[in-house]
């Protein structure tokens, strides 16, 4: 009984590990980390070390977990509202089974620029959510037409640019229209 | 804004609740580290998590830090002095039972060490480093 246990342990413990080294987002990739702790610790009570397992439970799964992800916080989150101003209405189930093409490309250049991209789906319009909310770009849908709204303070919003007219042109083939606004008055 | 994102009132009363909890589990680790496992290490790791909650519920006051600081010192002096006591003065020849009185000791003493240690370190990364998220 015992050595299967063990068996199935570390196999486990080798899945965990090597899945928080290949997921791409590091909050996913601290939990891994938290579950491969708490694996190992039940690894040590298997092999009769109690002590080294209470050790290895409270500070490999509890304290490091907790200063990883408070250094996660500081890492700078970049904040992207999507809003549709044909839509009244988004399905959570909809949400999560067709990803955005434009809002993931978006999220790939967070990902490639070490920012953890917040995306927020609203109904308000653009005016509205200029005004009221705090945010580093808007994508604005309105048919096959995508703007996106940056300001020129933001720090990152060049590379973006470029960003945008190498990455989108085969989205631009299918008939998409994507533009990038660097400020703008305020009538628009 | 940074204020009513993490301050959460749910938190914070289970949290008060919760305090004493992680203060006994902690004390009884350390205090039955001699016969059982665990220890002082491991049950000052365990009392870290009061201050680690008390980040998590107001994450914006750091305390006395200087406080734990000097406490953190000031053990570490009185963990040198009763281990050069034991070899220097010979007590264990006088005190009936020193071998038990001494682990206890020793455990408490590294327990409360470990647990201002790591708040420090914790501290300091969660406040000094790095700089605040706005």
């Amino acid at each position: 009984m015992m050595p299967v246990v063990e068996k199935i342990m570390y196999i486990a413990l080798i899945i965990f590990a090597f899945m928080s080294v290949q997921t791409p987002k590091l909050r996913r990739a601290v939990v891994y980390l938290a579950v491969f702790s708490a694996g190992s610790a039940f690894v040590y009570v298997l092999l009769g070390a109690p002590d080294a397992a209470l050790a290895e439970a409270v500070i490999g799964s509890t304290i490091a977990t907790i200063i990883f992800l408070s250094a996660l916080q500081k890492y700078k989150a970049f904040t992207v509202y999507y809003t549709n101003e044909m839509r009244h209405e988004y399905r959570q189930s909809n949400l999560f089974r067709r990803r955005n093409a434009v809002l993931e490309r978006i999220e790939n250049f967070c990902s490639g620029k070490d920012l953890e991209a917040h995306i927020m789906y609203t109904t308000e319009s653009l005016q509205e959510v200029m005004k009221n909310h705090g945010w580093d770009i808007i994508v604005r849908r309105k048919n096959n037409k995508f703007s996106i709204y940056g300001m020129e303070q933001n720090y990152h919003i060049e590379e973006m640019k470029k960003y945008i007219d190498e990455n989108f042109n085969d989205l631009r083939k299918l008939g998409y229209e994507i533009e990038l606004h660097i400020g703008w008055s305020e009538n628009e | 804004m940074y204020e009513e994102r993490h301050h959460s009132e749910i938190l914070e009363d289970v949290l008060q609740f919760i305090y004493p909890l992680i203060i006994l589990f902690g004390l009884y680790i350390i205090l039955t580290g001699i016969s059982q496992p665990g220890g002082g290490f491991q049950g000052g790791a365990v009392l870290v998590a009061i201050f680690m909650c008390r980040y998590l519920v107001s994450p914006r006051e750091m305390g006395r830090l200087d406080l734990i600081q000097k406490i953190d010192k000031l053990i570490l002096v009185f963990i040198l002095a009763l281990a050069s006591m034991l070899i220097l003065l010979g007590f264990r020849e006088v005190i009936p039972y020193f071998n038990g009185i001494y682990n206890m000791l020793i455990g408490i003493l590294i327990g409360i060490k470990v647990a201002s240690g790591l708040t420090v370190i914790f501290y300091t990364f969660a406040f000094i480093e790095g700089g605040k998220e706005d």
